[in-house]
């Protein structure tokens, strides 16, 4: 088969169904918008107290991910133990569980009522390491999808290489391993960086809403939509431009130019 | 080919059943503040036993977000807002007939083993407020926050160190007092009964701020729907629905 | 120890199974020739511990071991003054020479994605041979170098060549087998010959050993 220039008309019109479904709301978002009040909307306290927290918030999350997600994928991807299966399951299981759920579970683990708080007498909610909590935990599995495919696509006889010339375990991963899938742990690190910023339902049940503390953007935008919706569309659009930005960032990656 | 020539007759036939669903019983849009989620939800089960062909669907949310989504356009014909507050974000031509049908309070709420230093024998709001380190309330704007916002600005000084929460709902505070992961939150007194045991409740004396609990009739261009929704509205002030209300800890009006 | 042994090897490979048992003296360089796929390169990797084998021992000298894969195998981010000095054990004379030996000094800056596949041959043979290997594994080491650079760095090869080292080489060249000690003829995986080269050119004992030295 070739593919051919003319799709069937059912493909055509469901396509065009599901490009519409998925501009509509965005190009009315962008007609909504009250573009003069923009930056009065933007820099209001409340406004600006969400930006800090989303970028304190989000970059931290992303750099824990990296962090912590770059070894997890790399044992994940190159060694072979009992239980790998399910060390898998639970550090990719955010993906798809209700971003609720992660914080109620959160809040069993971390809460001042969980183990946490049985075993210090404190918890993290409320407080800004435990917004970064949440969003570490639903934005790392994305970095470790990402890192540990191109850990699988190697096979190995570079390290074997390394180890041959005389570089310990430790350098092999740092001087070889690592640098190889660096194109990998960027992606990784920017789709994880997004997905931190966009956390809401963990955050919410988890570490609440407080000003300045741990009300990101999203959080802000459903407060702000209560109060005052013009705001809520403001902080709308900063969100929709920073997703264009990863976007158009990674577009190679989501985007073949084919 | 015979894949691309099945496709089509698939397509009518769900056009069909969708039809063929939403025929024959007359649905009742009902947008209701969330702190009534319990009393409605019973209330429709027992509406619904004593009036075929009616189906009540309930949408349940903040009351201004309900507000707005009938501002616009949302297919609702009975809006029963948690106070009258929630009515200044919606234009009141869209709104019809209307009845009182409870009245509700603000208390506060703190999980059940806090030990709150007291004089009395219970712990009045200023030791409570002294005592907490957080604090969960509703967001101005929600009729739960304006009540709360009442009661702050006509009593209380919060200090501004302290850890606030603000949610968009009632039942977010509940559940942020109620795990415990907040020390104090200010909640209907309709909500501190669900929670029963899992808090102790502390009235805020004389100056507790009331909501008042109204339905309103809708303005839509379904008359079989509007006819129903005026059925369901008179229900909700008769003596067996006010009884659910009384139960679940509504004030008498 | 100073000998290569390979003791009753087999590397199973599904459809494929390569047999071998032989022993190579300190000193001596043996080339590996046959056809492709007939198991060349599935030896020398398993002399380089990069295939494990199936059954049997493999006992290396002692000392380090130098392999030169196809491929290179050079770790791509890396400069080639830093892949030939990456690891241990390198004098900082043994670098420049080995660089300027092997006609590097014009490319140290580069990295491999920026060279052709003959440069490539030649920084993995000088990553090799700066190490001063007692057993150096080369597989088709030159095939990407031009003819005339080739001769050269067969020279630079001898040259870095302690009395001690032993060398196996896979290759196509008739003239590189002849400058070796001992020529391993392989068939399908299994050894025909393993005898020096003067004596297989004057009695080959396949048609295509015959061809091969002609």
């Amino acid at each position: 088969m070739t593919p051919s220039t003319a799709a069937p008309r059912p493909v055509a019109v469901a396509a065009g169904l599901g490009t519409l479904l998925l501009a509509i709301p965005l190009l009315a978002l962008l007609l909504d918008v009250p573009w003069i009040e923009l930056p009065r909307l933007l820099t209001s306290t409340e406004s600006l107290d969400a930006l800090r927290v989303s970028g304190v918030v989000s970059l931290v999350a992303a750099l824990l991910s990296v962090l912590l997600g770059v070894p997890l994928a790399y044992i994940l991807a190159r060694t072979d133990f009992p239980g790998r299966g399910i060390i898998r399951a639970i550090v990719t299981v955010p993906l798809i569980l209700p971003p609720v759920v992660t914080g109620v579970a959160l809040l069993s683990g971390f809460g001042r009522r969980g183990w946490m708080g049985d075993v210090f007498g404190f918890g993290l909610p409320l407080t800004t390491v435990g917004a970064i909590l949440a969003a570490t935990i639903v934005s790392m599995p994305f970095l470790i999808l990402s890192v540990e495919g191109a850990f699988r696509s190697g096979d190995g006889r570079l390290e074997k290489m390394a180890h041959s010339l005389g570089a310990g375990p430790l350098e092999t991963f740092w001087r070889v391993s690592v640098p190889v899938v660096r194109p990998s742990i960027v992606a990784g690190a920017v789709l994880a960086w997004a997905r931190a910023l966009g956390e809401f339902g963990a955050t919410i049940t988890f570490a609440g809403s407080v000003q300045g503390v741990t009300r990101t953007l999203p959080l802000e935008v459903v407060l702000a939509y209560e109060q005052d919706p013009e705001r809520a569309l403001a902080l709308s659009v900063l969100l929709l431009a920073v997703s264009l930005s990863v976007l158009f960032a990674l577009r190679d990656r989501f985007l073949p130019s084919r | 080919m015979k894949l691309a020539a099945s496709v089509p007759p698939t397509l009518v036939a769900m056009g069909v059943s969708l039809v063929a669903c939403s025929s024959g019983n007359t649905s009742v849009d009902v947008f209701a503040g969330s702190s009534l989620t319990d009393v409605l939800q019973t209330a429709e089960t027992e509406f619904e036993a004593i009036n075929d062909g009616v189906d009540i669907r309930l949408n349940l949310a903040g009351s201004n977000a309900l507000a707005r989504q009938i501002e616009d356009g949302g297919t609702a014909e009975l809006f029963i807002p948690a106070d009258l507050t929630a009515l200044d974000s919606i234009d009141p031509d869209l709104l019809g007939r209307s009845l009182p049908l409870a009245g509700n309070s603000l208390v506060m709420i703190a999980p059940a083993n806090s030990a709150i230093p007291a004089q009395g024998p219970s712990p009045t709001p200023a030791e409570a407020l002294a005592w907490a380190t957080s604090f969960a309330r509703c967001a101005s704007g929600v009729p739960c926050g304006d009540a709360a916002d009442a009661w702050i600005s006509a009593v209380a000084d919060l200090p501004s160190a302290r850890t606030i929460s603000i949610e968009n709902n009632v039942r977010a505070v509940l559940a942020k007092v109620r795990t415990g992961e907040v020390d104090l939150g200010l909640v209907y007194r309709t909500d501190a009964i669900i929670a029963g045991d899992d808090i102790i409740t502390i009235e805020l004396g004389p100056e507790t701020p009331r909501t008042l609990v109204t339905g309103f009739v809708v303005i839509s261009g379904n008359r079989d729907a509007s006819a129903a929704a005026d059925r369901f509205l008179d229900y909700l002030a008769d003596d067996d629905a006010q009884r659910l209300f009384r139960d679940a800890g509504f004030g008498m009006l | 120890m100073t000998q290569l042994i390979a003791s009753k090897l087999r590397f199973d490979r599904g459809d494929f199974c390569l047999d071998v048992d032989f022993t190579v003296s300190a000193g001596t360089s043996l080339a590996v020739i046959g056809a492709n796929g007939s198991g060349k390169s599935s030896l020398i990797e398993g002399l380089a511990g990069f295939l494990e084998p199936s059954s049997g021992q493999i006992t290396r000298p002692g000392g380090t071991v130098g392999y030169v894969p196809q491929d290179g195998l050079l770790i791509p981010h890396l400069s080639v003054r830093e892949n030939v000095a990456f690891g241990k054990g390198i004098t900082k004379s043994d670098l420049v020479k080995v660089i300027e030996d092997l006609r590097l000094r014009d490319l140290v800056d580069r990295i491999p994605g920026e060279l052709s596949g003959g440069e490539q041959q030649r920084v993995a043979l000088a990553r090799a041979l700066v190490r001063r290997p007692s057993l150096l594994l080369l597989d088709e080491p030159l095939s990407k170098v031009d003819a005339e650079l080739r001769r050269l760095n067969r020279a630079v090869i001898r040259d870095w060549s302690s009395p001690r080292q032993i060398i196996i080489v896979v290759t196509h060249g008739p003239d590189h087998a002849s400058e070796c000690d001992l020529v391993l003829a392989l068939e399908d995986g299994q050894a025909v010959a393993l005898a020096p080269p003067g004596e297989l050119s004057a009695a080959p004992p396949a048609p295509w050993i015959k061809q091969f030295f002609s």
